[in-house]
């Protein structure tokens, strides 16, 4: 019959009646007997005496308690029954044996505990999106760009603006990016370097963010160029710059030297564009870009070939991602029809928002998968051993069992008690997790970034972190209950009732336990390799040389574009202050750069002289800066050949630049760099010319594989900021403040910041990163380990704790107790031999397959053997202690009296 | 007259036919239920209550506790509105199912 109830109404129903269970109950009673009472009547009216109506009355009826069940499974409360009977059940059960539940509720909880961290960490690093309404809408639309192992979407703005006008499957989109600015509140305070994003009038409303106070822009305020120079702030700016004022919208702020009015405020949940990595203090229109562009040399509105838009939509309703890429494909094609010069090969592509962030983090990406591998390796443990230790306590339970199983429970109903108790271990030991990923999340939060507005990754356990650990704990409830459990209750009911133990039965549980046994050894195998491959991966990151000087120096940044200096005058006050700084009584060397390594990342687009390019390539994009004189004395990076800039390489003089070995060797093999040239920009472009070479360092990262990189002076193309860099004659921390000093002297409207010793800078960027991973390796991988001995340990102890009686005969009948103990040992062993083959067969197999899954240097198996003579020997031992142990206690048991027990 | 012996599913539609003539006790819908049907059908008692538990869990009977006949307090039963029309449409099909298989079974060959 079909319902004709809705499920809430049946639901509330069930409630109502488990409320008063008591008096339900007392009612169908009632009701059941007062059926048989009229009944019995109408058969005393028959002729039957008092006593005869009343049984038969009763006979008719049938079995009361019988359909009573059966009642309670029509009105619906017959599950509840159960799961009460079953959980209380459990508690008895776990109440009698504490050791197995402290055992695999650990198990459990340090498994799950190792993915929350894990999960925490990709969360905060990757995961989390931007605060804004279904994130996981939105598309990302824009040219391909690549540089190295980095790749990014990025649009220009009359490309996007084509894009907005044509396409038909968005229902629309919204471009945005962000950059530097130097913020004051009134128009003479010292100005604040900040992150402002410049947005297309419709980024609000498309986002779905709803200003708190005010408005967002107009879409006229976003059309003439340069005109309307209105902003939203940040909540965080609210608070910070105008104390939270409740008139704040019409106020004016300071950005770059020029005066915009505050139209709105965005709401304290949305964090910015990129919520793991920036602070973003306000946002204004795109329209004000090329006033804000410390540029002159192109107009970044109107250069189709000047991609720094992030572009964002949403899909009309009904509308498939796929109808969507034709259709950006198609304008891309247009495009480059039209544009050939600064479009062409350049194709349009979408993305979704997931692609999107993984791309963008392609270190943490790769990083967090290699440690998911790791933490799911753990949990496999950890549900091995429970599975184990159930199955070891299987033929004490077939008994009972059996018994149930005989006076007519179903198999299913077993079954489903069995997974219950499943699930007491499992959800306890998921809710425990949760205290152990919160370690991991203590630990992550040590991470610190040493800028004053980027912002490190928040790490926090959030409802996810709770919901993931749940659903963990009851998948791996059914990975270790439910072959156990369908196993149990396949039992042979007169043998299990007899309590006696046929060979073939025997034979059948023996070959579980030394399955269990062997993949628990793999397990530990694979976990063992995993930790071991990505603690290698990152102590070679850690321990790696930067190539440039990382003791007794101190540094600054300095922002003259946020104080509106052109660039003539940039070039000047970059020379003051390199002079002011080179008085400064500790200063051995005094340079700057405007690419700080390991932090910032500029790049260049070269077309090497005499140099064949590869087919449909234009043009080489390696890394570089502009540097100072002094440069390399200053970050001791020895120059191979040629000279290193003078002051006279300036705006006046020809053009020059010094490369590193690896643009040397690459473009000019065997032959000198110095004295050979290239173009800038494309084949047309000004002939550079190499006046030196130096020695390769780290740019990017310390782990990174050989980079190429191109110097250029600084006063042949004027830097709106650079970092000071000043070798110092004792420890880095007095010369901290002199410099800062020295160089705030020349212009005290220049925004300084980033001002701190090279010791804190590269032990953040390079070391702290590396080391925080490398203790969450290790500790799962000893974890791993642990887990392993104690699950082997219990399993192979309490199989030769169930021989006790064949080990009485044994020794009874003559066998000398080496004898004995050598078969014991022998056959304990052969799984764990298996075990190991199946182990190292998985881990070489992961090894092949790692690299290509993660973006990292493959590393090589010599370090993964020299663990494993740690770890095998480990397991070996633990086997052997198990075995033994039981054994001679079981020996020392009176041979007659083990006879006896049955 | 051979007694038929009812099948399960028609069970819930005798019991709201029975319910229909007037709320009534469990016993009561079961005499009823054997006085409608002219005596024709055999009900087995130990499937009456489950059924009726299970109808009113449906929502298609409402159960209030009133005194019987003979002064005892009993548990009445009655048709909801959900009810009535499951009764409607239970009946109606059974109606032409009744015919269908009538005129199945009361065709003849050519010759008749």
């Amino acid at each position: 019959m079909s319902t004709s109830m809705s499920m809430l109404a049946r639901l509330t129903g069930v409630i109502r009646i488990l409320r008063d269970r008591a008096r339900w109950e007392d009612n169908l009673t009632a009701e059941l007997s007062g059926h048989t009472e009229m009944r019995a009547a109408d058969l005393r009216r028959l002729g039957l005496s008092e006593e005869a109506a009343r049984r038969q009355a009763r006979i008719e009826l049938g079995s009361v308690e019988g359909f009573k069940e059966e009642i309670r499974a029509s009105a619906g409360i017959q599950w509840f029954d159960n799961l009460r009977q079953d959980l209380v059940h459990a508690a008895r059960l776990f109440s009698r044996s504490p050791s197995f539940v402290a055992i695999s509720v650990l198990s459990i909880a340090l498994g799950t505990g190792a993915n929350v961290a894990i999960f925490s960490a990709a969360d905060g690093l990757i995961l989390r999106s931007m605060a804004v309404a279904h994130p996981n809408e939105l598309i990302t639309i824009g040219n391909q760009g690549r540089n190295g192992v980095f790749r990014w979407l990025s649009a220009s703005y009359q490309d996007f603006k084509d894009v907005r006008a044509r396409n038909r499957s968005f229902a629309d989109i919204a471009a945005y990016t962000s950059q530097r600015v130097g913020i004051a509140v009134t128009r003479d305070a010292a100005p604040e370097v900040r992150f402002a994003t410049l947005v297309s009038a419709n980024f609000f409303p498309v986002m779905g963010i709803a200003p708190v106070l005010g408005r967002g822009f107009t879409a006229e305020e976003d059309r003439v160029p340069g005109r309307d120079a209105v902003a939203v702030i940040s909540y965080g700016t609210w608070l910070q710059e105008f104390g939270g004022a409740p008139d704040v919208v019409g106020r004016r702020l300071w950005v770059s030297g020029i005066a915009f009015t505050v139209v709105g405020v965005t709401p304290e949940e949305f964090t910015g564009t990129e919520p793991t990595r920036l602070r973003q203090s306000l946002y204004i229109p795109l329209a004000m870009w090329n006033r804000l562009w410390n540029s002159s040399k192109t107009d970044p509105l109107e250069d189709r070939s000047f991609r720094y838009l992030t572009v964002k939509g949403r899909l009309r309703p009904g509308i498939s991602m796929r109808t969507a890429r034709a259709d950006v494909a198609a304008i891309g094609a247009a495009l480059e029809r039209a544009w050939p010069v600064t479009n062409g090969n350049q194709p349009l592509v979408v993305q979704s928002e997931l692609q999107y962030n993984f791309e963008r983090h392609p270190l943490d990406s790769g990083a967090l998968v290699l440690l998911s591998f790791l933490s799911m390796a753990v949990l496999a443990v950890g549900c091995a051993n429970v599975a184990g230790l159930i199955a070891s306590r299987a033929p004490v339970r077939a008994r009972e069992i059996a018994l149930r199983l005989a006076i007519g429970a179903g198999r299913a109903r077993l079954v489903r008690q069995l997974i219950t108790e499943s699930l007491g271990i499992a959800i306890p030991g998921g809710i425990a997790g949760l205290g152990v990923g919160w370690l991991g999340i203590l630990l992550l939060q040590q991470l610190r970034f040493p800028s004053d507005i980027l912002v490190m990754p928040t790490f926090q356990m959030d409802r996810r972190a709770l919901l993931f650990s749940l659903v963990l704990a009851m998948v791996s409830a059914f990975v270790f209950g439910l072959i156990p459990a369908l196993q149990a209750t396949r039992v042979n009911l007169s043998h299990a009732l007899r309590n006696s133990d046929t060979s073939t039965q025997r034979r059948v549980r023996l070959t579980g336990r030394n399955a269990l046994v062997a993949v628990q050894v793999a397990l530990s195998l694979v976990a063992v390799t995993l930790s071991v491959y990505i603690f290698q991966v990152f102590r070679h990151d850690v321990m790696q040389e930067p190539g440039f000087r990382v003791t007794q120096m101190a540094k600054v940044s300095a922002e003259p574009s946020q104080a509106g200096y052109s660039a003539a005058r940039e070039i000047e006050y970059f020379s003051k202050a390199l002079d002011a700084a080179r008085r400064v009584p500790q200063a051995l060397h005094v340079s700057a750069t405007s690419a700080m390594p390991l932090f910032n990342v500029q790049f260049s687009e070269i077309v090497p002289e005499g140099y064949p390019m590869p087919a449909g390539v234009e043009v080489i994009a390696p890394n570089s800066s502009f540097v100072a004189e002094d440069y390399f004395a200053t970050m001791d990076i020895p120059l191979v050949a040629g000279r290193d800039f003078r002051v006279t390489d300036n705006a006046d003089s020809p053009l020059v630049a010094i490369v590193n070995q690896s643009v040397a060797q690459h473009y000019w093999p065997g032959q000198n760099a110095v004295g050979k040239r290239f173009r800038k920009s494309r084949r047309e472009g000004p002939p550079i010319e190499i006046v030196g070479v130096a020695r390769n360092s780290k740019y990017l990262f310390v782990g990174e594989a050989a980079q190429e990189f191109v110097y250029f002076p600084f006063r042949q193309e004027a830097q709106g900021e650079m970092t000071l860099l000043m070798q110092t004659a004792g420890p880095s921390l007095a010369g901290v403040a002199p410099l800062k000093q020295a160089v705030a002297s020349i212009d005290r409207q220049v925004p300084l910041q980033d001002s701190h010793t090279i010791e804190m800078f590269f032990d953040a960027m390079a070391r702290t990163f590396g080391r925080t991973v490398l203790i969450l390796v290790a500790s799962m991988g000893v974890i791993g380990i642990g887990l392993t001995m104690i699950g082997l340990y219990g399993l192979v102890s309490y199989a030769v704790s169930r021989r006790t009686r064949e080990l009485g005969i044994r020794i009874a009948l003559g066998a000398a107790k080496v004898q004995v103990f050598g078969m014991i040992l022998r056959q304990g062993l052969t799984p764990v031999w298996i075990g190991f083959a199946l182990g190292s067969v998985l881990s070489a197999a992961t090894l092949q397959m790692l690299p290509s899954i993660v973006p990292i240097v493959p590393f090589g198996e010599a370090h993964v053997l020299q663990f494993m003579s740690i770890v095998v020997p480990a397991i070996i031992l633990t086997t052997i202690l198990a075995a033994l142990i039981p054994s001679s206690l079981a020996s020392q048991v009176d041979p007659a009296g083990a006879l006896r027990a049955d | 007259m051979r007694r038929a012996s009812i099948l399960p599913g028609n069970l819930d539609l005798l019991i709201l036919k029975a319910v229909s003539l007037g709320s009534q006790h469990g016993y009561g819908i079961l005499l009823r239920i054997g006085q409608i049907s002219e005596g024709l059908l055999e009900i087995e008692q130990g499937a009456l209550y489950p059924a009726l538990y299970r109808l009113e869990h449906q929502g298609l009977l409402d159960t209030e506790w009133g005194v019987s006949e003979n002064n005892r307090t009993a548990k009445f039963y009655r048709l909801t509105a959900s009810g009535k029309k499951r009764l409607k449409v239970e009946t109606d099909d059974w109606t032409r199912l009744v015919e269908a298989i009538g005129a199945a079974l009361a065709a003849r060959t050519e010759e008749g």
